[in-house]
């Protein structure tokens, strides 16, 4: 029987980039994807089915991607699930507050598919192994 | 929210050099991921199981392509209007009428419904304007809004008079828009250089208010 597969959950506001990422996720990847188009409903939907690793965008409608990750890490149920954010912002604030959340990748756009896959793969083995 | 401006004067944010850079960094990178993934997809040929298709995939890359193209042109425009390479046509004009005709425009079904409250004293919001350049600024913060907003919640827009004074405000209780919104800078400078004002106030959770002011012509002028 084969082992169910591993479930990202991705936080992306641009439709076109929903679509593409998880033909990525999905057929270069062989993960589970669950796509939602904001903050609120990330949590939301993380809380209903933890996932094996959130990839999420910075720049979102309503609650932005920082606040998600602090709410997840206030979570019990999320604290620990890891968080890759793949974002076109470019601020160095940004980048050391999501360090101090403990982000466990921080991924720019645009990106090489082949590349996002492996370094999920790399987050996922560091999870595993307790890193 | 903190990490979101609650208050803030367009026209300033339009003449931030990080402000644009943000805006412009956000405006582009996003199509340029899907035009990259699509693309190497295809190179990739990953898709002989389910899920995409190659011409979707082309189709992607072409949307994207379009998308950066519209981008660039919008930046460009940014520029020539902030440096003054374009000359405004400005005229007297009546404010309410060109509202009047932008809510009818873009008004759809399937989006926010927009409800317009004119002023009550009829034809006298008279202002001095360039009017293919205020309803390109006006058009997209209305039809902005719209897009945000869940159709069961209006956008509500509403011209008040007073002696020197026409202001025009929008308001929606939509989620906050994400950064990287270069049409709503570009309105920033076409406001200001019709001699108005433009500036955007958020509520804490949710819903913008956009507050337009522009100088009233005096009768007869």
């Amino acid at each position: 029987m084969n082992a169910p597969l591993r479930k990202i959950l991705h936080v992306e506001d641009d439709v076109s980039l929903q679509r593409l990422v998880r033909v990525v996720l999905e057929q270069i990847g062989g993960y589970a994807v669950e796509t939602v188009g904001d903050g609120v409903r990330a949590l939301e939907a993380a809380r209903q089915a933890v996932p094996h690793l959130v990839l999420l965008d910075l720049d979102l409608p309503g609650m932005s991607g920082l606040s998600v990750l602090r709410e997840m890490r206030a979570t019990e149920a999320l604290r620990t699930v890891p968080v890759v954010f793949l974002t076109a912002a470019a601020d160095p604030r940004l980048m050391d507050e999501s360090r101090a959340l403990g982000v466990s990748e921080m991924l720019a756009k645009p990106f090489r598919p082949r590349l996002l896959v492996q370094s999920i793969e790399q987050v996922l083995a560091r999870h595993a192994h307790g890193g | 929210m903190a990490d979101k401006k609650d208050s803030s004067l367009i026209a300033e944010r339009s003449a931030d050099p990080a402000e644009r850079l943000a805006a412009a960094n956000h405006a582009l990178r996003t199509p340029l991921a899907s035009v990259i993934a699509a693309l190497e997809l295809l190179q990739e040929a990953v898709l002989s199981r389910s899920g995409g298709t190659r011409q979707s995939l082309v189709a992607a890359a072409l949307e994207n392509a379009e998308r950066l193209a519209a981008v660039v042109e919008q930046w460009l425009d940014m520029e020539r209007l902030d440096t003054g390479a374009v000359p405004m046509q400005s005229r007297p004009l009546e404010l309410s009428s060109l509202v009047s005709a932008l809510v009818a425009e873009l008004g759809r079904p399937d989006r926010a419904r927009l409800e317009f409250t004119p002023p009550s004293c009829g034809a006298c919001a008279r202002i001095s304007g360039d009017p293919a350049r205020l309803s390109q600024a006006l058009s997209h913060l209305i039809g902005a809004a719209s897009n945000r907003s869940a159709p069961e919640l209006p956008v509500k827009l509403a011209l008040a008079v007073s002696d020197k004074l026409v202001a025009l405000t929008i308001e929606d209780d939509a989620p906050h828009p994400a950064a990287g919104d270069l049409g709503l800078l570009i309105a920033g400078v076409i406001v200001k250089r019709c001699g108005g004002s433009l500036r955007m106030e958020r509520r804490p959770e949710r819903g913008s208010r956009l507050a337009i002011e522009f100088p009233r012509l005096a009768e007869g002028a």
